[in-house]
């Protein structure tokens, strides 16, 4: 049902301008929809945790997942699930990244941790299949595009911070 | 982040939502209301302050907010139309004793918050004995009644 806005005319001294008013409530309407529509897109994921937001990368029995789109200090998780060479697998993070991210644990512990011409390089003592979970902290805002190795494999990391 | 950028942020993304919401009339809220107000300047503050509990991040922080908010009241003073669109205008709802249905629903408020109002200021009885109502831009419903 749609309602009239009544015009009237009174002998108070006001400064009312309906046609501004009007204006104001259509505003207020696209402005609803557009509060929707960041809340549905907030809960896909497209500012963190949600289905837009997670990434699996996989090459020769690598899996990679990390997310996609975080938020400044807002700590994620990678996850890295690897067979072991020789009884070890090394995780190599380029210095882009640790720019970006700060490493706050990883589980299970490193037993080496080096740098390499300005990369960081973990290696953790395997024996089959194993599963790492780096947990992170953003400490910077921005996008970041980088490869990140483990063992042989290369995984193109592609990461949006928001502030 | 900047302390002053977060500031900001912040001030013209809650000037917005809180434009956006619409007005709603005082008599309308609602304990709930109150709540709801506490936990967003909880969440905002967490946004602002971040990492940061120096001393000076607060100084940094205070100014910004009300230097912002300086700036915007000398803004709307020499654009009257700044003003108008960050805070509204007054809306009469009541005209010569009969409600304005069209503007009322735009606004959202009911006759029972009228006659509330014209009760606690004059202590009218009916919608008959009211000249004007008027929802203020602070959210107040102002009456004016037929002069006896």
């Amino acid at each position: 049902m749609k309602e009239e806005v009544e015009r009237i005319q009174t002998s108070l001294q006001i400064d009312e301008d309906i046609d501004l008013h009007m204006k104001s409530w259509r505003v207020q309407r696209v402005g609803w929809g557009h509060m929707v529509s960041f809340l549905l897109l907030a809960i896909l994921g497209l500012f963190g945790n949600g289905l837009l937001s997670e990434r699996t990368l996989g090459k020769g029995g690598t899996f990679l997942t990390y997310d996609r789109f975080t938020r400044f200090e807002n700590d994620t998780e990678m996850e890295i699930e690897a067979q072991s060479v020789n009884g070890k697998i090394s995780v190599v993070l380029p210095p882009d990244f640790c720019e970006r991210f700060k490493v706050e644990k990883i589980n299970p512990d490193p037993s080496v941790q080096k740098g390499d011409n300005g990369s960081t390089v973990y290696e953790f003592q395997a024996s089959g299949r194993a599963h790492l979970t780096l947990f992170l902290s953003p400490r910077s805002h921005g996008s970041l595009r980088c490869r990140v190795a483990v063992n042989e494999a290369e995984f193109e990391i592609v990461n949006f911070i928001y502030p | 982040m900047n302390p002053v950028y977060r500031g900001l942020s912040i001030y013209l993304f809650i000037l917005v939502l809180f434009r956006i919401m619409g007005k709603k009339s005082l008599s309308d809220a609602t304990t709930f209301d109150f709540v709801l107000l506490l936990i967003i300047s909880e969440v905002t503050q967490q946004a602002l302050v971040g990492q940061d509990f120096s001393i000076t991040g607060s100084f940094i922080l205070i100014t910004t907010l009300v230097t912002t908010d300086l700036v915007f009241s000398l803004l709307k003073e020499n654009f009257p139309f700044i003003g108008k669109a960050t805070e509204g205008l007054p809306l009469v709802i009541v005209n010569k004793g009969k409600p304005l249905t069209g503007r009322m629903r735009k606004t959202k408020v009911s006759e029972d918050d009228i006659m509330e109002s014209a009760r606690a200021s004059f202590g009218l009885e009916k919608m008959d004995d009211i000249k004007y109502a008027i929802l203020e831009k602070s959210g107040q419903i102002t009456i004016v009644p037929f002069s006896r």
